[in-house]
């Protein structure tokens, strides 16, 4: 299992982060404004804004960290990306929805790198739903350990097991995650984790209105049952409309998953980094063009 | 004493007559009819009798069909992708319409949110308030900052953890609610790091 684990912690994107002009003065090379990074799918893409910050200082117009009543975001083909959630579930979630990642120029080309391309903008107003980038440097930590908490309750049915964690494990664990330490990880993971939980803390994308929505939690019992996807059907498609389950694969961590697979194996093999185990609805046609 | 001792007997008969009319029809029918009393064997003969022609009727009697709503309700796995592999095209989709109403019910119920203050903050008047369960939980910090006239409040589930903003306010309120209640803490500053 720890093998499956590691190679999933390892797992890495290819991310272009272009920067909207209006961040830098007039005249700047326009290099400055795109970054290309190769990102953990197991982060936060607001863990990279130090970096972003570091790249374009020179060249700012302004200075973002102190700037008042402006606000920043990261875009995908102008709908806007809610950095807390894994890198990896994000871009799942834009093959879901069926997004090109190719330019026009790279289109056609059999080789091309598939780069998932961010813009961060900024704006006076905030779109709804996505939580504000703030200047402070441990917020994508913060928001992280409640989302273990969450999490903790889920599993346990409170949050002592990471509340007992003592102030050198909890740095531990978040330091861990930056320096991508696997084994600190999940020494100090599986001390929060039960062997049968409670409850499966689990997130489902949907395949429509990912930018502002199409995200569930369902509650999944895991008393006196082991359920396979199959048999939670019903709160995966917790959507409205009538929806075709053959159509559609599950994919967790990019990785198709047979609908047969015992949710709690998928769970302590596949969750992320913040505990909760992400699911894609990917219409099948989507995954033939990026999961062959 | 003996009063006690008398209403201890009343109260007696009474659950024993509570039990009865729990237990159906056969104790009152020995009430009516004490020469059925006199035998109980001829009693649960009759009924066996009278459940043997129900089954041949194909009427089921309320203990069972109690049997099946609990069933259904707790019903397995196995069971589901049995009746899955049985159910046809046309009653699939009768299922996905039911489905489908009874989630859009499910969005329009409300649910009760308890709000606790922390520290020196206001306290809310009145502290328990009704919500869609559809909404997600930026509304509940919308209102809390409205009611509040502040500019931040911080928000944590059960004096635990701050939900996102995005989050559904029902599964929510399904995964974390104590006595029905979505107990949501409130904060001018941060309480739970």
């Amino acid at each position: 299992m720890n093998e499956i684990r590691q190679l999933i912690w390892n797992g890495e994107l290819n991310v272009l982060v272009s920067i909207d002009p209006s961040f830098l003065m007039k005249g700047s090379p326009k290099e400055m404004a795109v970054l290309r990074i190769r990102v953990p799918r197991e982060t936060y893409l607001i863990n990279y804004m130090p970096l972003i910050w570091d790249r374009i200082q020179d060249f700012l117009s302004f200075d973002p960290l102190n700037e008042k009543g402006k606000y920043f975001w990261f875009e995908h083909n102008g709908r806007p990306i809610r950095w807390n959630y894994p890198v990896g579930v994000l871009f799942d979630g834009l093959v879901a929805s069926n997004a090109t990642f190719a330019t026009p120029s790279e289109i056609h080309l059999e080789n091309a790198i598939t780069f998932f391309r961010v813009h961060l903008v900024m704006g006076e107003s905030l779109p709804s739903t996505v939580i504000p980038i703030l200047s402070s440097s441990n917020q994508a930590e913060k928001f992280w350990f409640h989302q273990w908490k969450q999490v903790c309750f889920i599993l346990n049915g409170s949050s002592k097991g990471i509340m007992s964690l003592s102030v050198n494990e909890s740095r531990k664990f978040w330091r861990s995650v930056i320096t991508r330490n696997f084994h600190d990880f999940t020494e100090i993971s599986n001390k929060i984790s039960p062997s049968r939980p409670r409850h499966v803390p689990i997130i489902i994308q949907n395949h429509k209105d990912l930018g502002t929505g199409g995200i569930s939690q369902p509650t999944i019992r895991m008393a006196g049952v082991n359920p396979t996807l199959r048999d939670i059907e019903e709160e995966v498609f917790s959507a409205k409309e009538i929806i075709d389950a053959e159509s559609y694969v599950i994919v967790a961590q990019g990785i198709e998953i047979p609908w047969d697979t015992a949710l709690l194996d998928l769970y302590l093999k596949f969750r992320s980094f913040d505990g909760f185990l992400y699911i894609t609805l990917v219409p099948k046609i989507s995954v033939t063009k990026i999961f062959p | 004493m003996s009063r006690i001792l008398e209403s201890e007997n009343e109260t007696e008969s009474d659950e024993s007559s509570i039990i009865s009319t729990n237990n159906g029809t056969a104790t009152e029918r020995t009430r009516n009819h004490p020469e059925i009393k006199s035998s109980t064997h001829t009693v649960q003969n009759r009924l066996e009798l009278f459940s043997r022609r129900l089954s041949q009727l194909g009427l089921a009697s309320d203990a069972s069909v109690d049997q099946q709503l609990d069933s259904s309700a707790s019903s397995t796995y196995e069971q589901k992708e049995m009746n899955k592999t049985n159910t046809s095209t046309a009653e699939q989709k009768n299922i996905a319409t039911e489905q489908k109403s009874r989630r859009e019910e499910q969005d329009t119920q409300k649910i009760q949110i308890k709000f606790q203050p922390i520290g020196s903050i206001a306290q809310l008047k009145p502290s328990v308030c009704k919500i869609s369960m559809s909404q997600p939980f930026a509304m509940v910090i919308l209102f809390l900052k409205r009611r509040l006239k502040m500019d931040y409040v911080y928000c944590y589930i059960n004096n635990s953890f701050a939900p996102t903003p995005q989050q559904n306010i029902g599964e929510l309120w399904t995964q974390f609610k104590v006595s029905d209640e979505l107990i949501v803490s409130y904060c001018a500053s941060v309480a739970f790091g």
